[in-house]
């Protein structure tokens, strides 16, 4: 029993993976070799020309900026969810040093990604494969727009590194605060940096295998984990924006029970809550009248419009936080919107 | 037989030891035999680039051997690179530790805070070892890079501590601190761990060679850990600067003293100061920048990272175009100042994000671009005479001729105009009898006398203080007294000044003073095509920007002859272009073995004129 067990993690532990080994042997070479070869050049010149810089708001200490992956030849492109959609302009920098303003298309708020299209083709685009290309062991490629070092065309920076597993990501609120829900692949490059969200994981041979997540911390070790979206869920996002189009998601089908403090007759007015509809999530959560709303899902609520644009982003029963201010209190609110009525029952 | 908690512990390890058999046993099966080869191959290689290598590194340490940075030893010598901000903390000498497990005594020679860059000199051995200086210009993202050095401070047996990883962006640039000082321009971006204590210390590609030197991080946010995100300074850069350094500056980097901004329509002049060089060359605000240095200029980021690898007196084209035309401009460059050291500001300013904390600098600034230690300069510029005594003697000096003939042919805007025979002697004697022009001439220095005759006519004595600044040294000089043995004391004075370019090669330029008080500048090269060290003879003038009447003469086309390195090329050139004027071609070259008495004195009957 306890040999079969080790008997297969030697297996895994051994199973090397073809590109490293090309790897290896190439390595070999630079060693030897007068003329230098750089075995990552052709998979990191790929990779280039399909990443972008995006740009946009910043809060604080959360950077405005941030990587995207080109995945359609008419403009289509998968970035993270952050503070830098929240503005009304999101740059972004082709390879080419262009700049284009995007529109955001669609949000997952599990995977916390989010799909971008840009008015310009792109012929150089991912393919997102349905199948992970990589297991632990393997070598890949980071290719980031971290600490924003690289400005229009310059090229992105690349970090080098192994999977060190694919593994599951609860989401969770208090000390970590971890708004991924799902399977990520946590890497040993170090891409937990600034502006690296969004950015390509790729194999040593050009394909992508994940896009690197947004950063997450630890409150109490101050340390980060390097972790990225495989690909196989992205395809799964894409894909599910092409054929759901009855889907709730992100259809503003989400309903919270709150109706807001609208006297003052601007929108500018600050989100306060006026009333909660009995038996609605919102009464379950234990929200209450005069509550202003401070975020939702760490987006930022600056005024009642804001509060419902951000409301139209929410997916039915999927549970999100919401920062509100009562009397002198902060209180974090975990609240879970319910579906809309249906058709029938509305007529 | 044993207590139970050892038999326990005896048994863990026997299943361990038979856990490892089963995992080699699997991989055995699993990948085969050539392939395990490369892959122990490759470590082996890898293993033996470091090994290379490893004992040229230094751990940099303060008199109260604390503190600490790294540094790299290039020169057997002792001098070693290091950063300015490793030998800011640490004073003027200290202590640098060896892989040897030695603690050797170390000297400050010259700094370049602009660019983060010391070189210091490290004293008890006759012959350290060495890492060669790289072409950082040929990296690559992507490309392996180990770096080396004593982070955390953490070999208390003085052994560098290797990180590996890979390039992860060329020619980036990161913004200084303070005024104009720690400038990473064009630097190298890569995710080797860098640590603090890391500072100063070399990049390594795997071919051994230095290619940059590791300074800085991207340590904003989460304190000074490794993030992942190192930044060297490039080798390109540093190896312009040794010379500046060398000669004990403080070297200040070079600037146009205008700003250039991406505009539609090109990189614009947006600012400029009136007093600039530049400026008094014809450049406007509005102008725009279309060459630099030869290379065509679309970004201004990219013209920022190409100035800031520039000492401050280098040469640089500057291409503009000023309403339809376009002007080709040569200049050297003016000095960016650093902040003096004596002010202190009033009220501690904020630091804008992505901003390194400014430096505060403990030893003065307050003289930048003068040599600070005359003694140290005139060691220096024998070492340079030294070199180029062993590059064209040969380092063992087998040669025993006395002389050479050589019969060369001169050239005028293309067209042969003539030609000569030439009798130069090792100890800087020569003779040429010109047949260019109407009348024959023959010139001479017997070592005492300057001596002109003309076909004809009685030969005369020249003036021997405007003797030498006509083309006649420039005859005498590629075999003269320059590379003997003790060349430094042919001169009354000797001082390096500093870098600059010559040929299109990166060079020191040495000033020198006869007992007469003139002048006469000398350029030597400091690398071959391939980077090694080589110091060779480019230039020679009475002056430093080839003013027409400085006779200013390069010397091209070295080749050996019966062990000697002769120029087999000179021209006679103009300005810091290096326009050629005329050109003496070298068609025969024999040794002469037995050299007559009188070979080089003047024709009797003489007369001063």
């Amino acid at each position: 029993m306890v040999c079969s067990l080790n008997n297969h993690k030697a297996k895994r532990w051994f199973s090397l993976p073809a590109a490293v080994l090309v790897a290896a042997v190439a390595l070999g070479h630079t060693a030897l070799a007068a003329e230098p070869e750089n075995v990552f050049a052709s998979a990191i010149a790929h990779a280039q020309r399909r990443c972008v810089k995006i740009y946009g708001a910043g809060i604080g200490r959360v950077e405005g900026y941030a990587t995207g992956l080109i995945v359609s030849a008419d403009g289509q492109i998968l970035t993270g969810q952050g503070v830098f959609l929240s503005g009304t302009n999101i740059r972004v920098v082709t390879p080419d040093g262009r700049m284009h303003y995007a529109k955001v298309l669609r949000r997952s708020t599990a995977l916390q990604i989010a799909l971008l299209k840009i008015e310009s083709a792109t012929p150089d685009f991912f393919e997102v494969p349905e199948k992970s290309p990589v297991a632990k062991g393997d070598w890949v490629l980071a290719v980031t727009n971290l600490f924003k070092v690289a400005d229009r065309a310059e090229e992105l920076s690349v970090s080098l590194g192994v999977v060190s597993l694919r593994t599951r990501l609860d989401a969770r609120r208090g000390t970590q605060d971890v708004p991924y829900d799902g399977e990520v692949l946590i890497t040993d490059a170090i891409t937990s940096n600034p502006g690296a969200e969004g950015g390509a994981l790729i194999t040593i041979d050009g394909q992508l295998a994940g896009m690197v997540g947004k950063i997450i911390e630890s409150k109490s070790t101050n340390t980060r984990l390097n972790y990225a979206v495989p690909a196989d869920l992205l395809q799964k996002f894409l894909a599910g924006v092409a054929t759901s189009t009855t889907s709730p998601k992100g259809k503003g089908g989400a309903k919270l029970g709150i109706r807001l403090f609208t006297l003052t007759g601007t929108k500018r007015a600050p989100a306060y809550i006026d009333r909660v509809l009995p038996n609605s999530p919102a009464a379950k959560a234990g929200l209450k009248k005069d509550d202003l709303i401070l975020s939702i899902d760490k987006e930022i609520v600056h005024d009642i419009r804001g509060y419902g644009k951000l409301v139209k982003l929410l997916t039915p029963d999927e549970e999100i936080t919401m920062l509100v201010k009562r009397k002198r209190e902060i209180l974090r609110i975990l609240i879970t919107p319910t579906g809309p009525k249906t058709d029938a029952t509305k007529k | 037989m044993f207590p139970s908690s050892r038999r326990a512990k005896l048994l863990a390890a026997w299943l361990l030891a038979v856990v490892l058999m089963l995992r080699c046993g699997t991989a055995a099966e699993l990948i085969s035999a050539d392939q395990l080869a490369v892959v122990k191959a490759t470590e082996a290689a890898r293993i033996a680039s470091i090994e290379k290598v490893y004992g040229s590194v230094v751990a940099i340490y303060g008199n109260d051997r604390q503190g600490g940075g790294s540094g790299v030893l290039y020169d057997p010598d002792g001098y070693a690179l290091t950063n300015y901000h490793v030998v800011n903390a640490a004073g003027k000498d200290g202590w640098a530790g060896l892989a040897d497990g030695k603690l050797y005594r170390w000297k400050l020679i010259g700094l370049d805070p602009g660019g983060d860059v010391a070189i210091i000199r490290l004293e008890g051995q006759d012959k350290f070892p060495v890492a060669a200086l790289g072409d950082s210009s040929a990296v690559r993202v992507g490309d392996w890079a180990m770096a080396m050095g004593n982070p955390f401070v953490l070999a208390e047996d003085q052994k560098p501590t290797v990180t590996l990883g890979i390039v992860s962006g060329v020619k980036r640039f990161q913004p200084g601190a303070g005024k104009n000082m720690l400038v990473y321009g064009n630097c190298i971006q890569v995710d080797s761990s860098i640590n603090p204590g890391n500072s100063g210390g070399p990049l390594f590609n795997l071919q051994s060679e230095v290619i940059g030197i590791n300074g800085r991080g991207s340590f904003k946010e989460r304190g000074r850990v490794n993030v992942g995100v190192g930044y060297a300074i490039s080798m390109e850069q540093i190896r312009t600067f040794i010379p500046e350094l060398l000669a004990t500056k403080i070297a200040q980097h070079g600037t146009l003293d205008a700003v250039f901004t991406n505009r539609i329509g090109g990189v614009i002049c947006s600012k400029i100061n009136l007093d600039s060089t530049i400026a008094r060359l014809g450049l406007e605000l509005g102008d725009r920048l279309v060459s630099f240095n030869g290379r065509k200029i679309t970004d201004a980021n990219q013209f920022t990272n190409d100035l800031s690898m520039l000492p401050a007196g280098w040469p640089v084209q500057v291409g503009f175009q000023q309403g339809q035309g376009t002007r080709h401009v040569w200049l050297r460059l003016d000095a960016l100042p650093y902040g003096s050291t004596k002010k202190t500001p009033a009220r501690p300013k904020k630091i804008p994000p992505g901003r390194q904390l400014p430096i505060k600098p403990k030893m003065s600034l307050d003289k930048p671009g003068v040599v600070r230690d005359a003694k140290v300069n005139r060691r220096e510029s024998a070492r340079v005479l030294r070199d180029w005594g062993r590059f064209a003697l040969g380092e063992k000096r087998l040669n025993k001729v006395p002389a050479y003939r050589f019969e060369e042919d001169i050239y005028e805007g293309g067209k042969k105009t003539g030609s000569q025979t030439v009798i130069r002697g090792l100890d800087g004697r020569f003779r040429v009898e010109q047949t260019s022009g109407e009348l024959p001439k023959t010139t001479g220095w017997d070592g005492q006398v300057y001596w002109s005759q003309q076909a004809g006519d009685k030969a005369a004595k020249l003036d021997a203080a405007k003797a030498p600044s006509g083309d006649h040294l420039g005859q005498g000089v590629a075999l003269g007294p320059l590379a003997g043995e003790k060349a430094v004391e042919h001169f009354a004075k000797i001082e390096l000044e500093g870098a600059d370019r010559s040929q299109n090669r990166r060079a020191y330029r040495l000033r020198t003073e006869d007992k007469q008080g003139r002048r006469r500048y000398l350029w030597f090269s400091m690398y071959d095509a391939m980077g090694r060290p080589q110091v060779q003879l480019l230039k020679t003038s009475a002056g430093r920007d080839g003013d027409p009447a400085d006779r200013t003469m390069t010397y091209l086309d070295y080749r050996d002859v019966e062990g000697v390195q002769i120029p087999h090329r000179r021209r006679q050139v103009q300005r810091l272009y290096e326009g050629n004027m005329k050109e003496f071609v070298v068609t025969k070259c024999e040794p002469i073995v037995e050299l007559a008495k009188d070979a080089f004195a003047m024709p009797t009957d003489t007369k001063t004129k």
